[in-house]
C-alpha cells in the first residue's frame, strides 16, 4: 500500500507540476491579450484582430472614409473620425455596433482624446480648425482657429498642451487647453502630418511628410532640438515621407513609418540617431505599440496589410492582410 | 452670386496652381513639389526596387530581361492590365520549377527586374496623364475667371447690350461650372490609379520572392 501510494504519487507530481506551468502560461498569456482595431478608408471599415494570434476576428462596417481612430480611457469604445461623413462615429467594443454619431465640423481626419477622457480634439481640414467635443455630452465645445489644414495632433500628458500641425503653414502650433489659444508656432519642414509627445513630456515629434523629417522639438523652450533625416540605400528622397511615429513608454526608442518608402525607422533618443530601417509593407501610415510593448502594429496603405514587428528583435513578424488602404490602428488592451 | 463664382474660380485656380506647365521628370528635385500635381498623395516618381524587394540586385538587368524570351513574355502577360493577379501563384511557380537550381535565383531576379520596369513605365504614363488632366483644369479655371471678370464689369454697365450680353454669359456659366465641377471631382479618381499599380507591383514582387531560395 505504502509502496502503491508512493508509485502513484511520484507518477502523479510531475503532471500536477506540469499542469500548475500551463495554468500559469495561460493567465500570463491572458494577463497579455489584447486586440488590434484598423480603420480602412476604401472599405468603409474597422478590422478586428486579435493580438495572440495574429488573426482576423472582424470587419465591422462603419461610415464613409474612416481615418483616425481613438480609444475611450475604458477601452470599451473606439471613436471613429469617418471623413467624408463629416462626424466622429461611437463604436461600442462590446456589441461591435455604431451607437451614435459626435459633431466634429467638416471632413475630421485625425482626432485625440485628452488625457481625462472627456474631451475630443479633432482636425477639420477643410475650414482651418480643431473642433473641441465633449463625449458625455454629445456635443461641440467650440472650435479652434488654426493654420491652413490642420493635420496632427499631439496632447501633453498632463493634459494642458494640444501640437497641431498644419499642412499649409508648416507649423506647429501649441494650444493652451486652458485658455483654448494658440499661444507658440514653430516652423517645422514641409506638410506636418503627425504630432507625438514624449511620455514625459518634455518633447514634441513631428514628422514632416514632404520635408523628409522628423523635428524633435523641446516642449518648454518650444526650439527645435534636432532634425532627423532619413538614408535608404536603394530609394530616393522623395519615398521617404515619415508620418506616424510612436515613442515607446520608457523614452529609449522611436518608430518611425516612413510611407512609400516601406520602411520603419528605429531611432535611438539619447542620439536621436536612426539605428535601423525594418522593410514592412507598402506605404506605412500610422503605428501603435502592443500593451506590453513587445510588438508595433502598421498600417501599410497600398499592400492592404498590417505589419506586425517584433519590438526586442527588431524584425517584422508576419503581414496580416485586413481591409483596402489601411489608415488608423489602435490596440486595446 | 457672381462674386462667389469668382471667388470659388480663384481658389479653384490657386489650388490647380496657374503656373508654368511641368512635366514630369524622372530627376527633379524631390523636395520641390510639382505645382501641376492635384492629388493629395505626395508625388513619388518612380517606385524603387528596394520598396518591394529584399531580394538579389536588379542593377544592369534593365535590358537583359526583354532578350530572354521567356522571361518577357510572363512579364508581358503578368503585367497586363486586366491580367488577374490572384492566378501570378501559379504562373510563376511554374516558372520556378522549370530552372535549374544553380540558375533560378537568377531568373526569378530576371522576371522581378521586367516587372518593375514594366508597371514603373505604365505608372509614369498615369502620371504624366493625371498632371496633363490637372494642367487642363488649370486653364480652364483661368478662363472662367477671366470671363468673370468681365461678368462682374457687365454688371456695372446700364446699356441693353450690356444687360443681355450678361445675361447670355450667365446662363453659359451654369454650364460650364458644372462642367467644372464633375471634371474636378474625377481628379480624385485618377489620383488612385497610380495606387492600383503599386499594389500589383506589391503583389507580383512578394510573389516572385516566395520562390527565390
Amino acid at each position: 500500500m505504502l509502496f502503491m501510494s508512493s508509485r502513484c504519487c511520484s507518477s502523479i507530481r510531475p503532471r500536477l507540476i506540469t499542469m500548475a506551468f500551463i495554468i500559469a502560461m495561460l493567465a500570463a498569456e491572458a494577463v497579455q491579450a489584447y486586440t488590434v482595431y484598423v480603420s480602412s478608408e476604401k472599405d468603409n471599415t474597422i478590422t478586428v484582430i486579435d493580438g495572440e494570434s495574429l488573426k482576423v476576428l472582424q470587419k465591422v462596417a462603419v461610415g464613409e472614409r474612416p481615418r483616425g481612430i481613438a480609444l475611450s480611457k475604458d477601452g470599451k469604445i473606439l471613436y471613429v473620425c469617418t471623413s467624408d461623413a463629416d462626424h466622429i462615429e461611437v463604436l461600442d467594443l462590446e456589441t461591435l455596433k455604431v451607437t451614435h454619431v459626435l459633431p466634429s465640423g467638416p471632413d475630421p481626419e485625425l482626432l485625440v482624446l485628452g488625457p481625462e477622457g472627456k474631451y475630443l480634439y479633432a482636425a477639420n481640414e477643410d475650414d482651418n480648425m480643431v473642433t473641441v467635443v465633449d463625449v458625455e455630452k454629445r456635443q461641440k465645445v467650440i472650435e479652434i482657429q488654426v493654420g491652413v489644414e490642420p493635420e496632427g495632433m499631439g496632447i501633453s500628458p498632463d493634459g494642458k498642451w494640444l501640437v497641431n500641425t498644419s499642412e499649409t503653414t508648416n507649423m506647429a502650433h501649441f494650444i493652451n487647453l486652458e485658455t483654448l489659444k494658440v499661444e507658440d508656432n514653430v516652423l517645422v519642414d514641409q506638410r506636418p502630418r503627425v504630432a507625438q509627445f514624449s511620455n514625459d513630456g518634455k518633447q514634441v515629434w513631428v514628422s514632416s511628410e514632404i520635408g523628409g523629417t522628423v523635428s524633435v522639438i523641446d516642449s518648454a523652450t518650444r526650439k527645435i532640438i534636432k532634425k532627423i533625416g532619413f538614408e535608404i540605400p536603394g530609394i530616393h528622397k522623395e519615398s521617404i515621407q515619415p508620418v506616424g511615429i510612436q515613442l515607446s513608454r520608457d523614452g529609449t526608442k522611436a518608430f518611425i513609418a516612413l510611407g512609400p518608402a516601406a520602411r520603419v525607422a528605429v531611432v535611438d533618443t539619447a542620439k536621436l540617431e536612426v539605428e535601423k530601417y525594418l522593410l514592412v509593407g507598402q506605404r506605412v501610415w500610422n503605428l501603435a505599440f502592443s500593451p506590453d510593448e513587445k510588438r508595433i502594429f502598421t498600417t501599410n496603405g497600398v499592400s492592404n496589410d498590417v505589419s506586425v514587428i517584433d519590438v526586442e528583435r527588431l524584425k517584422v513578424k508576419k503581414s496580416i492582410q485586413v481591409g483596402r488602404l489601411p489608415w488608423g490602428v489602435v490596440v486595446r488592451p | 452670386m457672381i462674386d462667389s463664382m469668382k471667388k470659388r474660380g480663384f481658389v479653384v485656380s490657386l489650388v490647380c496652381g496657374c503656373t508654368l506647365a511641368l512635366t514630369l521628370q524622372a530627376g527633379e528635385s524631390p523636395r520641390q513639389p510639382n505645382p501641376d500635381w492635384p492629388c493629395e498623395q505626395v508625388l513619388v516618381a518612380e517606385v524603387p526596387a528596394a520598396v518591394v524587394w529584399a531580394g538579389p540586385s536588379i542593377k544592369g538587368m534593365e535590358q537583359a530581361w526583354e532578350q530572354d524570351r521567356e522571361v518577357e513574355s510572363l512579364v508581358r502577360h503578368i503585367t497586363s492590365p486586366d491580367y488577374d493577379v490572384d492566378a501570378a501563384d501559379g504562373e510563376i511557380a511554374a516558372f520556378s520549377s522549370k530552372q535549374q537550381a544553380a540558375e533560378k535565383d537568377q531568373r526569378l531576379t530576371l522576371l522581378f527586374a521586367g516587372v518593375i520596369q514594366s508597371l514603373n513605365e505604365r505608372r509614369r504614363k498615369e502620371l504624366d496623364g493625371i498632371i496633363r488632366y490637372a494642367q487642363g483644369q488649370s486653364a480652364r479655371a483661368n478662363r472662367l475667371s477671366e470671363e468673370l471678370d468681365e461678368m462682374v464689369r457687365l454688371q456695372d454697365d446700364p446699356s441693353q447690350a450690356a444687360r443681355e450680353r450678361l445675361a447670355l454669359m450667365q446662363q453659359e456659366m451654369e454650364i460650364k461650372q458644372r462642367m467644372f465641377d464633375e471634371r474636378e471631382s474625377f481628379i480624385q479618381h485618377l489620383c488612385t490609379r497610380p495606387r492600383v499599380i503599386e499594389e500589383r507591383l506589391g503583389i507580383l514582387a512578394r510573389t516572385i520572392a516566395y520562390y527565390l531560395d
